[in-house]
């Protein structure tokens, strides 16, 4: 229990010591890279210049492998022992809590090492992207009803403007296409917060956008194109965890 | 319906959470008891009033989202509030953690954020309802802490105290993870991924370990009341900072 403490204090102080680094100026963008490709990609990019996130990120490494031997030796010794001698829910629900938690973790790390990410990705009307194992992305067309000026302010003041009477986000939407070896896999729609899905492949649309030169008429889109092997498995899980320590507090709750 | 209603209902709101701490400090107990409910009408009035004017509940912005704050740390305050006058003494120190947390929407911009778009996304309003509600939850756990430091206080009445303390600790863990797991499923249909490398990720890390912390004392700090208590209020201090200033 003492070294799961420290443990706990040392991970609080690195997540501070990231804020701190994420806050700066000189490190945002390379969190920024970090978020926009899978972990294990933006590694092999940034092996080659030693950063200091990249050094804060191998600590980040060390500290959660030092709490996972933790728990691995702490749920042997004493909450497997607890649990089976007492035979209570309540050393079951701290025994089962502490494995979810685990198990989040390594969907966690699943889902920085497999699959693909690529981010940011704008296209206009008839424009294709081109990714991984031979796929392809077409922006078919783009149906839009409001105010274009808007998409051609800064991020901050588009915000400002985009409010629930101006900007109709059910009604805007993109048509897009996804190929394979230039044979189409799957059509259809994507919406802001309503991604386009083909077995794990999701397709989201970050937000509408007007190029800063030329004179368009329709906007494009941003799009951000994900492959997680484990969204599903670590959304379900993370509910399970949510459950199981809500019950363990439902259990606990009178003093004995 | 503009927002100086907002304005003049928090200045209502402030008026009698600070009569209600001045019943405490003149111990006029009885007077408290029917005192806290007219605050509770209009910190809860608050909220409506932000729906009203604003057309979302409150989200993001700290002048309605504090309010909102307030007004759940009132209607747990009353949970435990009642005509035993001892019970009554042991709860009535969070008066000036609610008149501390009204105080504090001064420091801020006295207007409800715009009805962004995103705003009737139902992960969204709760990834922000539930954060709100943790937040209040852990308030109301470090009053008790620090409401177990009165003097003259019976071992066990102080016993209860703690072991309130650490519930709320605990809830509000629970509803901070829901409000994550909503934040988390928010951004990927927004995004396509659960979470980002940010400031915000890191901190929202930071406030669901700290609230960890009273959990995992290691067993020396347990034999002492005041050592394990001091080491279970110190993060919720800093969480309650952290969602003040930094957040």
């Amino acid at each position: 229990m003492r070294f799961a403490f420290w443990l706990l204090i040392t991970i609080i102080i690195w997540f501070f010591m990231g804020v701190i680094l994420a806050k700066s100026d000189t490190y945002y963008n390379d969190f920024k890279s970090m978020s926009n490709m899978l972990t294990i990609d933006w590694l092999e990019n940034e092996a080659i210049n030693i950063s200091l996130v990249l050094i804060w990120f191998l600590g980040l490494c060390l500290i959660a492998f030092l709490l996972a031997i933790n728990f691995i030796f702490c749920s042997w010794n004493n909450l497997l022992k607890i649990s089976l001698n007492r035979k209570n829910i309540r050393a079951f629900l701290l025994l089962s809590l502490h494995f979810m938690f685990v198990i989040i973790m390594a969907f966690h790390l699943g889902a920085m090492i497999f699959g693909f990410k690529y981010s940011d990705i704008e296209l206009m009307p008839g424009d294709s992207y081109s990714f991984e194992n031979q796929y392809s992305v077409k922006l078919d067309s783009v149906h839009y009803t409001d105010d274009t000026s808007v998409l051609k302010l800064k991020f901050k003041e588009m915000r400002d403007h985009q409010t629930k009477d101006k900007f109709h986000y059910q009604d805007n939407y993109a048509r897009i296409s996804l190929y394979q070896n230039e044979e189409l896999l799957e059509d259809g729609i994507m919406k802001m917060l309503m991604p386009f899905h083909y077995e794990n492949i999701r397709i989201s649309m970050i937000q509408f956008y007007l190029p800063k030169k030329g004179n368009f008429q329709t906007p494009g889109v941003k799009i951000n194109i994900v492959k997680d092997l484990f969204a599903e498995a670590f959304f379900i899980s993370y509910a399970i965890e949510i459950v199981l320590l809500l019950s363990f507090v439902i259990f606990t709750w009178r003093k004995r | 319906m503009d927002t100086t209603v907002l304005i003049i209902n928090y200045f209502i709101s402030l008026a009698l959470i600070f009569m209600n701490a001045l019943f405490v400090v003149l111990r006029k107990y009885s007077v408290l008891k029917w005192f806290k409910y007219p605050a509770l009408i209009s910190s809860g009035a608050s909220i409506v009033l932000t729906f009203l004017v604003a057309g979302h509940l409150p989200i993001y912005n700290k002048f309605t989202s504090l309010q909102e704050v307030v007004f759940i740390l009132i209607v747990l305050t009353s949970i435990y509030t009642n005509t035993n006058k001892v019970k009554v003494q042991n709860i009535n120190t969070m008066w000036f953690f609610i008149l501390f947390v009204q105080l504090y929407v001064i420091t801020q911009q006295m207007e409800p954020n715009n009805n962004y778009y995103m705003y009737d996304n139902l992960f969204v309003v709760l990834f922000f309802q539930f954060r709100l509600i943790s937040m209040a939850m852990f308030i109301f756990a470090l009053g008790n802490y620090i409401g177990a430091f009165k003097k003259h206080l019976h071992q066990d009445r102080r016993a209860d105290i703690l072991h309130r303390a650490r519930n709320y600790t605990l809830l509000g863990a629970v509803v901070y993870l829901a409000g994550e797991f909503s934040g988390s499923f928010w951004l990927y249909l927004w995004y396509g991924d659960s979470w980002h490398w940010s400031k915000g990720f890191f901190l929202a890390s930071i406030m669901f370990l700290l609230s960890m912390i009273s959990g995992h004392l290691p067993p020396r700090y347990l034999s002492g009341w005041k050592i394990k208590t001091i080491l279970s209020s110190s993060p919720l201090m800093l969480i309650t900072l952290i969602y003040l200033i930094a957040h």
